[in-house]
């Protein structure tokens, strides 16, 4: 094959996208002038090959494709999420150094160990991603609903494994006993797959563990889902109630969040939320991250996001007590 | 689906051009890693995730998998051949197989390490093949009290991995324990030990410290000597000592059987695995031998136990996630995340599902196992051929490796100086004559046991009786129970063996 009809097509195509990408690349150079100036890092505060990792693969993947924004993907795990969050908190605020953050790094870590920064030592960007959980039991337990499960924990003790102590399964099961007035006996394990090994070998009575992460054996009828923590119930397991349908006011989601340093100027950060946005309304980022998370992305931009990250930290700073007790 | 359908089915996918390049491919990413120190298949599998996105699932399945099996076999290379564990799993290679090298006979030791890991490894792959979704319902029996008695049991055992010295054996199971509670509490998650430093918050990698205890020890023990290196290790002399005798084979046909049986037991415990089961299978070949004095002084059935149980561990690992979907190690976790960058949620239904990739990947790990015994055993001449580049030139660049390896595990340069740190401490204690391995096994087993004594507390409410409250559970109590109480018995009765073991002999081949 000569060389030729390929670079036409090359051309080609990059005439034809040229149009495309010229509306949506000048507004954005107006707001944040000369940004990115190079390679954006974008650290992943867990281990390489985890959920949070790929996630993050993926948006760094879409920013590329749509904006041409080069992203490079640093995992710096250690100290539940500390250490890369410590790393990007204390790096200059100039939007090339950013954190692929979670609620249990960004609200939880720093709220129950001295890990040298604070919830609001960051500046918000978007959530891409927000999990919810399900109350896992085997498919032999007693309860059916959520109310019956209830009225069980208050006749006897019911026990509950969780990822770990200070997880998000045990920060999510805390507000939630806390919420319906009922105690459960916390017993953690060494990452939430443990723990719904515990449910089916009935070592324990419940499990909370991700949704997404369950789905095929609450299919295959292995574990049975009670409900699930989500504001509204997930396509991919439409029978699952939500709790909020069992009649208790209370709703769960941990996060994957983009954020950048205190002080990093309003149009950098204005530029990424926006460059978020298009990223998570993306047709194959959301298809790639549902297959990772189990459930479809959403996104909360900017200030909508700040907010959120108050009111989890109000939430949170009252039950950290609780979640550092036995 | 039958068993002999499947069979077909997968070798039919297994034994596709592109899927037996794939395969190939993984067992050669995965014998390098093994051989490199620190660079273990946990990490090369998560760094390589990302190459993975675009290709075919079942092609980068079998591939993943490759490097994880594969690795078993490279790990013992440079365990037999410098004493530095190429791969955590491979530590107690070190101790018979070095022994084995620096009486020259380097050769059989890898041959051996080679076809005990081909024979266990492709038996335990019947054995997922065969029995994997019902021996996922057994592993599920093993809940928090289960798993603390089965623990006790091998922590009364491990002072039988020490050579030398009962007495030392015990201060460094003690190291170990303490060793491994520096983190954050597994209950309550308050810190301990840390000294405020968010770097120990997750306690010391095993990993590094298999690294400094032995690999960066053992290259300052090198620095010391001032031996020539000729007189460090004895070359085979010919081509007919490279592989195991005739002899060798009927001392090590026993342990390997036992070895992979052992290895496939544990291998489906989560959290268990390849490490543990590789000691278990010292332990039980120190105990069952009639000659237990030359453990420690390179005796063959010492590396080919715990090599044919490290490969079958590895190969026993993929059950829970093949049959249920759960991922029972760090290792299968990056591989389920595999599986569903592709789309493809692992689950209880995943034979029923995708039958071409669950067969798939199974049949790959026949002919994985084929490929690694026949790319490892011609090399065995070439690896021996190692020990005669100086070692001047040879420990700086193992030295480097160490480094990479250590840093590429977290990106963290505190990984680095830990393993020195470590180092440090393992080159003191070889000065001493303290055998570092008991202290590695009693760390794994410290952390897996005080974290499931108090999950089983925890359920129980306080009740000790949840230890003896199963079958499971009461057996292996009471398995405790005689290992502490038979010996004593033996001595009040004037029973003691006809010849007694020489407590902190100096083995004639002792280093300095």
């Amino acid at each position: 094959m000569s060389p030729l009809p390929r670079r036409t097509a090359l051309s080609a195509a990059a005439a034809l996208a040229l149009p495309l990408a010229l509306p949506l690349a000048l507004p954005r150079a107006g707001r944040a002038q000369g940004f990115p100036a190079r390679q954006i890092q974008l650290v992943v505060p867990f281990a390489a090959g985890g959920g949070t990792d790929l996630v993050a693969r993926h948006y760094a993947a879409a920013a590329a494709r749509l904006a041409n924004a080069q992203i490079q993907v640093v995992p710096m795990p250690g100290a539940g999420g500390a250490r890369g969050s410590k790393f990007v908190a204390e790096a200059a605020p100039d939007g090339h150094t950013l954190l692929f953050g979670t609620m249990g790094s960004n609200v939880t870590a720093p709220l129950l160990n001295d890990v040298g920064y604070q919830p609001e030592s960051f500046e918000p960007i978007a959530v891409v991603s927000a999990p919810s959980f399900v109350f896992a039991a085997r498919p032999d337990f007693a309860a059916q609903t959520l109310q019956e499960m209830l009225a069980q924990a208050r006749r006897q003790r019911l026990t509950y494994g969780s990822s770990g102590a200070g997880g998000s399964a045990h920060v999510a099961m805390e507000l939630f006993a806390r919420r319906a007035g009922v105690e459960f006996r916390h017993v953690p394990f060494n990452g939430s797959a443990e723990a719904v090994v515990a449910v089916m070998g009935r070592h324990v009575n419940l499990a909370l563990p991700s949704t997404g992460s369950v789905l095929e054996q609450i299919r295959a009828g292995q574990i049975r889902g009670i409900a699930m923590t989500g504001d509204a119930r997930t396509p991919e397991a439409p029978n699952l109630p939500t709790v909020k349908e069992s009649g208790i006011d209370f709703s769960f989601t941990t996060w994957r969040a983009v954020l950048a340093p205190r002080g990093t100027p309003a149009p950098v950060l204005a530029f990424l939320t926006e460059l978020s946005s298009r990223i998570a309304h993306d047709r194959e980022f959301i298809e790639l991250t549902t297959r990772v998370e189990g459930e479809p992305p959403i996104f909360v931009g900017g200030e909508a996001f700040r907010s959120q990250l108050q009111r989890e930290t109000a939430e949170q700073r009252e039950i950290a007590p609780t979640l550092r007790r036995r | 689906m039958d068993i002999l359908d499947g069979l077909w089915l997968g070798f039919g996918v297994s034994l596709s051009l592109e899927n037996l390049l794939y395969c190939l491919v993984g067992a050669v990413i995965g014998t390098a890693i093994g051989i490199l120190p620190g660079l273990g298949p946990t990490t090369t599998i998560a760094l390589l995730l990302p190459v993975t996105f675009r290709l075919d699932p079942i092609g980068s399945i079998i591939m993943l998998s490759g490097i994880y099996y594969g690795a078993m076999y490279g790990g013992s290379i440079t365990s037999i051949l410098i004493r530095i564990p190429g791969e955590a799993a491979s530590v107690v290679t070190c101790l018979d197989g070095y022994e084995m090298a620096r009486r020259g006979r380097a050769g059989p030791a890898l041959g051996i390490s080679a076809l005990g890991s081909f024979i266990a490894g492709s038996l335990a792959t019947l054995g997922v093949a065969v029995l994997g979704p019902s021996l996922a319902q057994v592993a599920l029996a093993f809940g928090p009290a289960e798993k603390a008695s089965l623990v006790l049991l091998g922590l009364l055992l491990v002072t039988h991995v020490a050579s030398g010295s009962r007495l030392k054996g015990l201060a460094m199971v003690a190291a170990g324990l303490l060793l491994g509670a520096v983190g954050l509490d597994p209950i309550t998650g308050q810190q301990r030990f840390t000294f405020g430093f968010s770097y120990l918050f997750d306690g010391i990698s095993i990993v590094i410290l298999a690294m400094g205890l032995f690999g960066v020890a053992e290259l300052l023990f090198i620095a010391l000597r001032r031996e020539a290196p000729g007189e460090i290790v004895a070359r085979p002399r010919s081509w007919t000592e490279t592989l195991p005798s005739r002899a060798d084979w009927a001392e090590s046909a026993g342990p390997i059987a036992r070895g992979g049986l052992l290895g496939f037991a544990l291998g489906l415990l989560p959290g268990a695995g390849a490490l543990i089961s590789s000691f278990a299978s010292y332990v039980l070949e120190k105990r069952l031998s009639r000659t237990p004095e030359r453990f420690g002084q390179g005796a063959i059935a010492g590396v080919a136990g715990p090599e044919a149980a490290n490969n079958a561990a590895a190969q026993a690992n993929f059950v829970p996630l093949l049959a249920l979907g759960i991922p029972s190690s760090v290792v299968m976790g990056v591989m389920m995340g595999a599986l569903m960058i592709q789309g493809i949620a692992p689950g209880p239904a995943l034979a029923t599902q995708h039958p071409e990739l669950f067969w798939g990947v199974i049949t790959s790990m026949f002919i994985g196992n084929v490929i690694l015994v026949l790319l490892n055993v011609p090399l065995i001449r070439l690896f021996v051929r190692l020990l005669d580049v100086p070692m001047r030139l040879m420990a700086p660049a193992i030295m480097l490796f160490c480094i990479v390896g250590a840093y590429s595990l977290n990106n963290n340069w505190l990984d680095v100086l830990t393993a020195m740190v470590l180092g440090a401490l393992g080159f003191l204690l070889r000065l001493g004559r303290f055998d570092p391995a008991p202290l590695v096994i009693a760390f794994v087993l410290g952390e897996v046991f005080e974290a499931s004594v108090r999950q089983a507390l925890l359920i129980s409410g306080g009740e000790l009786a949840i230890f003896v409250s199963s079958p499971l559970a009461a057996g292996f109590v009471a398995a405790a129970a005689l290992v502490l109480v038979l010996p004593l018995a033996q001595r009040l009765l004037g029973r003691r063996a006809a010849a007694p073991r020489p407590l902190a002999a100096p083995s004639p081949g002792d280093r300095l």
